[in-house]
């Protein structure tokens, strides 16, 4: 669990974070979201002393993060940024040993963790672990920047931006894989972005931050329905009701009845709500069909199915 | 998927077997030189042979340079630390103004202080040869990715691990290519270390200026001149390998 008490950061005369109280529970995933300069990737990087706070404490498991060795604590934390900042001139698997190493593990366990860990994140050992970074696609060097931070299997798990900089394509498939890890990992993660619909459609808890101030802290269906203040309403859309159904997968509400529907429209098994929503519209069809990734058919949806979703309050 | 290119290294030993050969083969050498000046009565330069000009040229400049490697090497990675910003600029300076300063001027001051002979000359290669590594350990270091650093720090990397495992490395192919400069320029420059009575590949030169004798003087040059393409290839094909190693960083100086 990570706790913020008063913590405040400046730099210069600039006040990037500003009496920030905010607790991180356990297993959850924290996405901190607002717009550029709200601070939110400083919050991030006082979790591992990669930004001291200028007042105020930050706490781990109920340790203050200031009282711990500074590579003892990143040592126990994984880290994901933004550029993937893997490095360049070693393999990726050398990549992804690199905490296991550094924590003195026996070389037979880091093979076997580095393959573990490349086939969570959906790429081949075999094919993979020999290339080099810039043999990589942007999703690909992503993937890998995952299962690095995951390797020594850290209970936490920071993470800075760290789709924004790939295609909406990819980072839609990025955003589901890391879900579905996420969901039987059950790491504490604090995720970063400046992208709203990415916050609500991953977060189990999102902090809405303006200025170095956190403006609201809540469940994103609460965030949606009750928005505390004009700026919060306004940062989350008008489309509210829409992205309440990208938090809905095709999965849990399709009707498992594959091929009663000769539609030509079809949409992936994963894919959310919003967008099987949006795939309806586009075709002019009330029901389309559904296939997995493999492009089997898995069944059909319909306009109905949504209209319950979207009755109903949680998942 | 690391391909090996191997021209780099043949260049390298092309050049060193010429070099061998002219060395080691004196009756090879007398005929090259007899061929060239075919009026000249001595031939090869009568106080040293090569072997003994070689070693002792190969032992000035490699001196020099190992010493110029520790300081300019050791001064870039204290300028790139943070915190250390004031040191780097004067460092810059002081490394500036002693390449400006023209051997045959430190060797001049230097023989009242040290006296005539070897030390004196490598402490003019030396002071001549620090910049071009000073300055590309810097900029070697100061180009590597800030993420990439940054995200060394955040795996729980300390300092000397990340300046070791990371910085250095990915440095490497623009620090060697100062050292290469360095090296090549000193190989060059040490002759001048004859006419304070260092010895070298500068000795059958100065001799043959003084004496008139084209000969003397070839045999002194061209071994030079061989020396130095040699000991270039070499770093090139050394350059070349770092770079594969560390793929996206292109080999260069500034």
């Amino acid at each position: 669990m990570i706790r913020f008490e008063g913590v405040s950061r400046k730099f210069g005369e600039v006040l990037a974070v500003d009496g920030l109280d905010l607790e991180v529970f356990d297993r959850e995933l924290c996405v901190l979201v607002g717009p550029s300069g709200s601070g939110k990737s400083t919050v991030l990087r006082m979790v591992n002393r990669l930004v001291e706070p200028s007042e105020g404490l930050v706490f781990v498991d109920g340790r203050e993060v200031g009282s711990l060795k500074v590579e003892t604590l990143r040592l126990g934390i994984g880290y994901v940024i933004q550029g993937v900042g893997l490095f360049p001139h070693l393999t990726v698997a050398a990549n992804v040993a690199v905490v296991p190493e550094l924590l003195g593990w026996p070389k037979g366990r880091i093979a076997r963790r580095v393959g573990d860990m490349l086939e969570l994140v959906g790429l081949d050992p075999g094919r993979y672990g020999r290339r080099f970074p810039f043999e990589l696609s942007g999703g690909e060097a992503q993937r890998v920047g995952v299962a690095r931070a995951l390797a020594s299997d850290p209970p936490i798990l920071l993470m800075d931006e760290p789709f924004s900089a790939v295609d909406p394509v990819n980072r839609l498939r990025l955003q589901t894989e890391f879900l579905a890890i996420q969901r039987t990992l059950r790491k504490t993660v604090v995720f970063v972005t400046h992208d709203v619909d990415e916050a609500i459609r991953l977060a189990d808890r999102v902090a809405v931050l303006k200025s170095g101030r956190l403006i609201q802290y809540d469940v994103p269906e609460t965030l949606l329905e009750r928005p505390n203040s004009p700026f919060i309403a306004d940062f989350v859309g008008a489309d509210r009701a829409l992205k309440r159904l990208s938090r809905f997968t095709v999965r849990d509400w399709m009707q498992p009845t594959a091929g009663t529907t000769d539609a030509a429209i079809a949409v992936d098994l994963d894919a959310s709500l919003r967008d099987a929503l949006s795939t309806m519209l586009g075709s002019r069809a009330r029901t389309i069909r559904v296939h997995d990734r493999d492009h089997r058919p898995a069944g059909e949806i319909g306009l109905q199915d949504i209209e319950r979703a979207a009755e109903c309050g949680t998942r | 998927m690391r391909r090996r290119n191997l021209g780099p290294w043949a260049v390298f030993g092309a050049l060193s077997a010429v070099f061998l050969v002219m060395t080691l083969d004196r009756s090879a050498l007398a005929a090259f030189l007899s061929a060239l000046f075919p009026r000249e009565g001595e031939l090869l330069y009568p106080r040293a042979s090569l072997v003994v000009l070689v070693g002792e040229h190969l032992s000035l400049a490699a001196i020099s340079s190992l010493l110029a490697a520790a300081v300019g090497i050791g001064a870039g990675v204290l300028a790139t630390r943070p915190g250390l910003e004031t040191f780097a600029s004067a460092a810059g300076r002081l490394a500036a103004v002693a390449q400006t300063v023209p051997p045959a001027a430190v060797l001049a001051l230097a023989v009242p202080a040290v006296g005539f002979g070897f030390a004196p000359t490598v402490a003019a290669l030396f002071l001549y040869s620090i910049l071009p590594i000073f300055r590309n350990t810097m900029s070697g270091l100061a180009g590597v990715d800030g993420e990439v650093v940054d995200a060394a720090r955040g795996l729980g990397m300390g300092r000397a691990r990340i300046l070791r495992t990371v910085e250095l490395p990915l440095a490497a192919p623009v620090i060697v290519a100062g050292l290469r400069t360095a090296v090549v320029v000193n190989i060059g420059t040490a002759t001048v270390g004859a006419t304070i009575g260092a010895g070298g590949l500068g000795a059958p030169i100065v001799s043959g200026l003084v004496n008139q004798n084209p000969a003397y003087l070839t045999e002194g040059a061209v071994a030079v001149a061989l020396l130095a393409l040699a000991v270039d290839s070499l770093f090139a094909a050394v350059g070349k390998s770092l770079a594969t190693a560390a793929p996206d960083r292109a080999e260069g100086s500034i």
